[in-house]
């Protein structure tokens, strides 16, 4: 477990090193430079100086090998766009609004789902079995970002339609903020949750276990959470990992719409401002949360179960 | 009949999931202050939308109007601009007096006694700090070059050539500021408005480091209003400063500034008095007319110090818009009119460069100076065809292909590239193809390459004098880099405009500006503006005394406060 483990740790840093590079080239081809966007009206000349300080001048695999060195040492850079502004400031000060969202809306979105899941499965072809399948549909052809209009459109004056809870409060300080966006972005998951659930308990009720459990004089509730759920969540966890890291990292639209402090808003904003340092600081966040989810996820699959075993473990 | 269903059962969810939620909600409304009329609510509080984030407090460092916003309201600078409804007024602030000499080269201003938030007193060496520390090329201040090109030995400390000794900004005592001017600059007291001349406490600079102006704790503040919460990415909440020099007329006890970037949620928050004030264009603005007219809302309407504009490229290697009749051949065939009102569907047509309301001394610029386009009564097509023949080009305009560069892919942009093209197309009866960059940067870089033929921008002024808009056209700026989009070079405007420089005597300016304008718009023909941009603003009739300058804040809340809140 502990090799598999390590070897897992290994590939991570390798996969994160391709993933770094590719991004710092493709920034560098884009056309176009962050001095341009922000000091747009400086005279030329002041502006090749500035060029100059920040080094856009030399040659870009200088460059890149400059920046690995900083990075190993643990330094991601300084915003060009926002002076004075560290690199992992923002992820500090802006990734808890995301995961706060995404972890809400994933929560939400599970539990909803999969009781939507197990209903239609057991009510196969009857009203249920079509207004879930009918949701699920939805859910997955609506962007979450149609959702979040329609949501402000008619609960907004309800709840807040901007704003988020201050720096300073709780985690779970301002929950009235948090309503519409994590409506709007669980619709998503309660849709694929759904359909995933459906599927896989249907195939689990067929199999013979079921039967036994049943004849057995097994009580309902004891055979769907003992047997049926057990076997038929793994395709869930299979997803769960890589959606919860791209929910808490990918929810741009949705966080702009809200007002929302979070992480995907800035994302998208620093590859407008062609803000190299933020874009390399938050592709490299978002690519370790997405790689960490996969290692988590295999890891999990070992305790739901145990019929999967690590390879080179001994049986 | 699959798709009525589902709909309906899409509908039915929606109505229980706002009923159960509804119900959950009740108590969530605050409590408001006072609501009897004829005198202030008691509680004073206002809630404005930032449409981008707020980046720095660091006044040296901010470019945007959002930080800049935030740092007017919180420090005070020499002067304050307010707006009395028409325009914008200069109201002495940091500054209780100021003297120029005779030849106009020597500013002295006398400091009022007032005090940064720590208490300590604000002095003269705090604006030397500060506008030095603009000027430093280490800041790589994105706003210094308005002042570096007007004060002695600025521009070369800027470009880090000379030393700082020789910038002539000198604190003569603790009360006394003086400053000595390259040439007599009639606008100097226009620029002492920006954010980037406010006084800043060297003791607090140092001590924040690099990262001075991302925790607002960490600074002093000598304005109305002081900083109490950043939430980056959110809100900017600010409380009254107690200790301000003129605190008795600061009504406002709290101001929050949320960032609202989809203007749909905006418009949202303001239904639902989220917000208590939002600018609005289009289909929001004619329904807030109309709330308006039933006296719901307060209407006030302006215009931004801004024009949009076609440019050519006078540099254009496919020699066709190196020709002037044929630049002017394209400016003439936009129909302005129509073009605004059914395409672009904000402003008014331009036929002259510089926007209503930009001042020349006391006066409105366009009150004195016709739009010169105006007067121009050629045939485009005639015009086309003689330019043509100049140009080596033949006289069928069928055979001309011109490219049309547009900035970005949203529709927006879009529907005006291919009205601009189809007026064109019918007009000239020249082919025109259009070419999208996916974003602004890239655009910007095909610019400064000079790859494009044709293409059109918006430039919003820095300062309120007609020069904001002028000086940027000359031979330096149209290097990579530089202003000058259209490439244009005359090295008779250059001259002009270096006698502007010099020129004190505003009827002499003026006279001068509209010369310039008439250049560059009907003689060399380099640019056609089609549009100024208005700004409309609508708030609550409980809010009183907002202001919304031409220049400054976005929000000018100085005075602001509300009374009859329910």
């Amino acid at each position: 477990m502990f090799r598999y483990i390590l070897k897992r740790l290994g590939y991570m840093v390798i996969t994160m090193w391709v993933v770094i590079t590719i991004t710092f080239f493709l920034m560098n081809t884009l056309p176009g430079n962050p001095i341009e966007v922000e000091m747009r009206k400086l005279p030329p000349q002041i502006k090749k100086n500035i060029m100059h300080q920040y080094g856009f001048d030399r040659p870009i695999h200088e460059r890149y090998v400059i920046y690995l060195q900083n990075l190993l040492k643990g330094d991601m850079g300084e915003s060009i766009s926002t002076p004075g502004l560290k690199a992992r400031t923002v992820i500090a000060e802006r990734f808890p609004a995301s995961a706060r969202l995404g972890l809400q809306s994933v929560f939400i979105g599970l539990i909803i789902g999969l009781v939507l899941g197990i209903l239609a499965a057991f009510n196969r072809n009857t009203w249920i079995d079509y207004l879930v399948i009918g949701v699920a549909i939805l859910g997955v052809s609506v962007p979450n970002f149609v959702i979040a209009a329609l949501l402000q459109q008619f609960l907004g004056g309800i709840f807040p339609v901007i704003g988020w809870a201050s720096k300073k409060a709780s985690w779970f300080a301002g929950l009235k903020y948090t309503v519409l966006p994590t409506i709007a972005l669980s619709f998503t998951s309660i849709a694929t949750y759904a359909r995933y659930m459906r599927t896989s308990v249907l195939d689990v009720i067929n199999q013979d276990y079921i039967l036994t459990a049943k004849s057995k004089g097994v009580p309902a509730v004891g055979v769907v959470c003992k047997h049926i759920l057990r076997n038929a969540i793994l395709p869930i966890v299979t997803i769960l990992g890589p959606q919860i890291a791209s929910i808490i990292t990918g929810t741009f639209i949705v966080e702009m719409m809200f007002s929302i402090p979070g992480l995907g808003q800035y994302y998208v904003e620093s590859i407008t401002n062609r803000d190299y340092t933020m874009i390399m600081a938050t592709t490299i966040f978002f690519a370790f949360l997405f790689i960490a989810s996969l290692l988590v996820v295999d890891l999990l699959y070992t305790v739901i179960d145990p019929r999967i075993r690590i390879t080179g473990e001994k049986r | 009949m699959k798709k009525h269903k589902l709909l309906a059962l899409f509908l039915a969810l929606v109505m229980v999931v706002s009923l159960v939620l509804s119900g959950c909600n009740k108590n969530q409304t605050a409590p408001q202050g006072d609501t009897g009329s004829g005198k202030p609510d008691a509680d004073q509080h206002l809630s404005l939308p930032l449409v981008a984030d707020v980046r720095t407090l660091d006044s040296s460092k901010a470019t945007d109007l959002y930080s800049a916003t935030v740092q007017l309201e919180t420090q005070e600078g020499l002067i304050r601009v307010r707006n009395d409804g028409k325009k914008d007024t200069i109201e002495k602030a940091g500054a209780k007096d100021w003297k120029v000499s005779d030849d106009g080269l020597t500013w002295t201003f006398t400091l009022r006694d007032y005090k940064w938030s720590d208490g300590k007193p604000v002095t003269a060496g705090d604006y030397e700090y500060a506008w030095k520390r603009l000027l430093n090329p280490e800041t790589k201040s994105g706003y210094a070059y308005l002042i570096a090109p007007v004060i002695k030995g600025a521009e070369d400390y800027n470009a880090g050539k000379g030393k700082v000794e020789d910038v002539k900004i000198t604190a003569k005592d603790d009360k006394t500021l003086v400053v000595e001017l390259v040439h007599p600059t009639a606008y100097f007291d226009k620029l002492l408005g920006m954010q980037g001349l406010l006084p800043l406490r060297k003791d607090i600079v140092e001590a924040a480091g690099e990262t001075y102006g991302q925790d607002p704790s960490k600074l002093v503040y000598c304005g109305p209003y002081t900083v109490s919460e950043w939430t980056k990415g959110s809100k900017v909440v600010l409380k009254k400063n107690p200790s301000y020099w003129d605190a008795d007329n600061v009504k406002l006890a709290t101001v929050e500034l949320p960032v609202v970037i989809d203007l749909n949620a905006r418009m949202k928050a303001f239904d639902t008095k989220q917000i208590d004030a939002v600018g609005a264009k289009g289909e929001f603005k004619e329904q807030y007319k109309k709330l308006a007219d039933e006296k719901k809302l307060v209407w006030t309407s302006g215009f931004e110090p801004s024009t949009n504009y076609v440019f050519f490229n006078c540099k254009d290697k496919n020699g066709i818009f190196t020709n002037r009749n044929i630049r002017m051949a394209f400016s003439l065939a936009i129909d302005r009119e129509t073009y605004v009102k059914n395409v672009v569907k904000f402003g008014v047509p331009a036929y002259g460069w510089a926007p209503y309301e930009l001042m020349i001394g006391n006066d409105q610029f366009r009150d004195k100076v016709k739009e010169p386009l105006k007067e121009v009564k050629d045939d485009p097509k005639e015009l086309l065809l003689k330019g043509m023949q100049e140009a080596g080009l033949g006289n069928d305009p069928s055979k001309i292909t011109v490219t049309y560069l547009n900035s970005s892919t949203d529709a927006d942009a879009r529907s005006q590239a291919e009205a601009l093209q189809n007026m064109w197309q019918e007009k000239l009866g020249v082919k025109v193809k259009i070419e999208a960059t996916t974003d602004f940067p890239q655009f910007l870089d095909r610019i400064d390459q000079e790859q494009f033929q044709v293409s059109a921008m918006a430039w919003i002024g820095d300062y309120n004098d007609p020069m904001t808009f002028f000086d940027m056209w000359t031979i330096p700026n149209a290097a990579p880099g530089g202003n000058n989009s259209a490439k244009y070079e005359s090295k008779e405007y250059d001259a002009l405009i270096d006698k502007l420089m010099q020129e004190q005597d505003e009827s002499k300016r003026l006279e001068m500006f509209a010369q310039a304008e008439k250049m560059l718009v009907v003689d060399a023909a380099a640019i056609a503006p089609y549009s100024f941009r208005d700004k409309d603003t609508f708030r609550y009739p409980y809010v009183k005394d907002l202001g919304t300058p031409l220049f400054g804040p976005i929000w000018d809340f100085k005075t602001a406060y509300t009374q009859g809140r329910e």
